[in-house]
């Protein structure tokens, strides 16, 4: 049995006409001798009706002061899967093919008991074997699956895999049932060279290799979510990225040894990852790395990633996601991180210039130890809007001549670069939100994409 | 049918690789200099990695074998004040989704601060968390890195 795993996402289940479109696919995949599970996501995005957004929000609205118990808050963000999967096979029915609905947790998917991001830990294909084996389509919910049952429970919570989870679902369908190959369909032809409304002539890559596809997933592109592509790399599942509403073969994802020899070392992709915040804390040499770890600490504490981390003798910098600085402002506001200085303890009080009064408050009520503790005031330095623009190799030996082009070309464009980074498979370079588009574009054009 | 379909969002490996040095030096007048001192480099086949600025320098590592080279380079660029230091080691920590796990800075700072190693550069990416330290505190290091993750695989050799 040739078996397909089809994955569909919210943009392609948002309306009547698409829905059809989906559903073509899933009969084209018939024709060509396969035996299709479809993955359906949740219909649309907020503030459509059946858009996981959408359910949350009418638990959120009871009252807005009362947390959502976890468990609860994933059983009706999976309502919108399930409700794709009844509809979706309702679809296939009326087309004349035999399809069934299958929750997650029908679907054989167990998983641990982290609601909100869950871990797939196994998948019981017998039903879905003996489905397929039947005939049917199954239709299977993303996102979702259960946990073990705890006794006295006969059946475990339903829980949901956190962010990417249907790509997710589809992936370790796939790995489960050693499909030939999965579909991830969505509203762009395949992986493409750029973001296509920056740089309007982007071209959509026929071919990549899992660890490309990873970082740029990681660097910005919203392509497939990485742990999809980590499960599908470890059981060497290939996956294809492909338009639900058009012809295009899209994009295959494949190993680095199938790549064909022009592609092993190649420039692939120039993503960009917005809404960033980079930081710069001052703090005296001999201190630094007690400050440090206190910040990082605290950091971790509040789940907050720092990243493009640097080290130099007296500044701590690192980077955060705009979304996530409210958090670290208030963290560092006001706080006090002691050091104990020959015998003496050293004082440093954070100001990051959002909350004056508590800083004033706090300044004042430690100038009441007098002559007991030194106090160092630290002002945060705080880069609002920065993004990080990268540029995406096949091979890790590209690595330095990559990194000097693209320096070159934003000097040329007289783009200035606040840092550069690098890793295994990609050459980065932090500028100013506003410096973004202008830099995708001139890197696309260097680089030949 | 059965498989471990997710690995756990740990930290998997510990890498330490031996002979690297790095090279500081202070920029002329902007950071333009970058691209050019990076090319002159690349052209000389020095491997440099985790490139950082500050301020008006620029810091950066190196295998320790090309060391000579890069400051012939430097100097021939007019950049006679690099500060060098060698007999460095890096120290790399991976897990599959490094952004999902948090603390994990602090956990490799707080080992590095108790058996008093300089953390003397780190770079990051998705994947993973890498420090520059002084080689000769590699043996005291990676046991401790071991025991704060405990389910790393550690790909060291430690002589």
């Amino acid at each position: 049995m040739r078996i397909i795993v089809q994955k569909f996402g919210g943009t392609s289940l948002a309306e009547p006409a698409v829905r059809l479109a989906a559903v073509k696919k899933v009969i084209e995949a018939i024709h060509r001798g396969f035996s299709p599970v479809m993955v359906v996501s949740a219909m649309g995005r907020s503030p459509q009706p059946y858009a996981t957004d959408t359910l949350l929000s009418l638990l959120r609205e009871i009252a807005q002061d009362v947390d959502v118990d976890p468990r609860e808050r994933d059983l009706i963000m999976a309502c919108g899967e399930i409700i794709s999967t009844a509809v979706m096979a309702q679809l296939l029915k009326v087309m004349g093919i035999k399809a069934i609905a299958l929750t997650g947790a029908q679907a054989g998917i167990v998983t641990t008991s982290e609601y909100g991001n869950a871990r797939i830990l196994r998948i019981d294909t017998d039903y879905i074997m003996h489905l397929l084996k039947e005939g049917y389509v199954p239709v299977v919910a993303g996102f979702q699956g259960a946990a073990e049952p705890v006794p006295p429970q006969v059946h475990g919570d339903i829980t949901t895999l956190g962010r990417g989870g249907s790509d997710t679902t589809a992936s370790a369908l796939g790995a489960a049932l050693n499909a030939e190959r999965v579909e991830i369909y969505t509203d762009v032809d395949g992986v493409m060279t750029a973001d296509p409304q920056i740089v309007s002539n982007a071209k959509v890559l026929p071919r990549l290799s899992y660890e490309e596809v990873s970082e740029m997933a990681h660097q910005g592109a919203r392509v497939v979510h990485p742990r999809a592509i980590e499960i599908a790399m470890e059981y060497g599942v290939d996956v294809w990225v492909k338009n639900t509403r058009s012809d295009h073969p899209g994009s295959q994802i494949t190993s680095y040894e199938e790549l064909p020899f022009e592609e092993k070392e190649r420039i692939t992709a120039i993503t960009n990852l917005g809404s960033i915040a980079y930081l710069h804390i001052g703090v005296q040499e001999e201190d630094k790395p007690y400050v440090e770890v206190e910040i990082y600490k605290m950091l971790g504490r509040l789940r907050v990633n720092a990243y493009l981390a640097s080290m130099s003798n007296d500044r701590i910098t690192f980077a955060v996601t705009r979304q996530n600085l409210w958090k670290v402002r208030r963290l560092l506001d006001s706080v006090v991180v002691p050091v104990l200085r020959d015998g003496k303890p050293r004082l440093y009080l954070f100001d990051t210039g959002s909350d004056r009064i508590s800083f004033l408050i706090q300044r004042e009520e430690l100038s009441k130890l007098g002559d007991s503790a030194e106090v160092e005031v630290i002002p945060v330095e705080i880069m609002e809007n920065t993004s990080l623009v990268s540029v995406i190799f096949s091979h890790p030996s590209l690595l330095q001549k990559v990194m000097v082009r693209m320096l070159s070309v934003l000097n040329e464009e007289d783009i200035p670069f606040i840092q550069i980074a690098d890793s295994r498979l990609s050459a980065s370079a932090l500028l100013n939100e506003s410096d973004t588009a202008r830099a995708v574009r001139a890197l696309h054009k260097e680089f030949g994409l | 049918m059965d498989k471990d379909f997710e690995k756990d969002r740990v930290i998997t490996d510990v890498e330490c690789k031996r002979g690297y040095a790095c090279i500081k030096l202070k920029l002329k007048e902007s950071r333009k200099e970058v691209g050019e001192i990076l090319k002159s480099l690349a052209e000389a086949n020095v491997h440099f990695t985790i490139p950082k600025i500050h301020q008006n320098t620029l810091n950066f590592v190196l295998p320790q074998e090309e060391l000579n080279i890069a400051i012939q380079e430097l100097k021939e660029m007019g950049y006679e004040e690099t500060r060098c230091l060698s007999g460095c080691s890096l120290v790399t920590v991976y897990a599959p989704d490094m952004r999902n796990l948090f603390g994990v800075m602090v956990q490799i700072l707080e080992v590095m601060l108790k058996k008093g190693a300089e953390v003397l550069q780190v770079g990051d990416s998705y994947n993973s968390v890498s420090c520059l330290i002084k080689e000769e505190k590699l043996e005291e290091i990676i046991p401790s890195l071991g025991e704060v993750f405990p389910q790393a695989t550690l790909k060291c050799n430690l002589r």
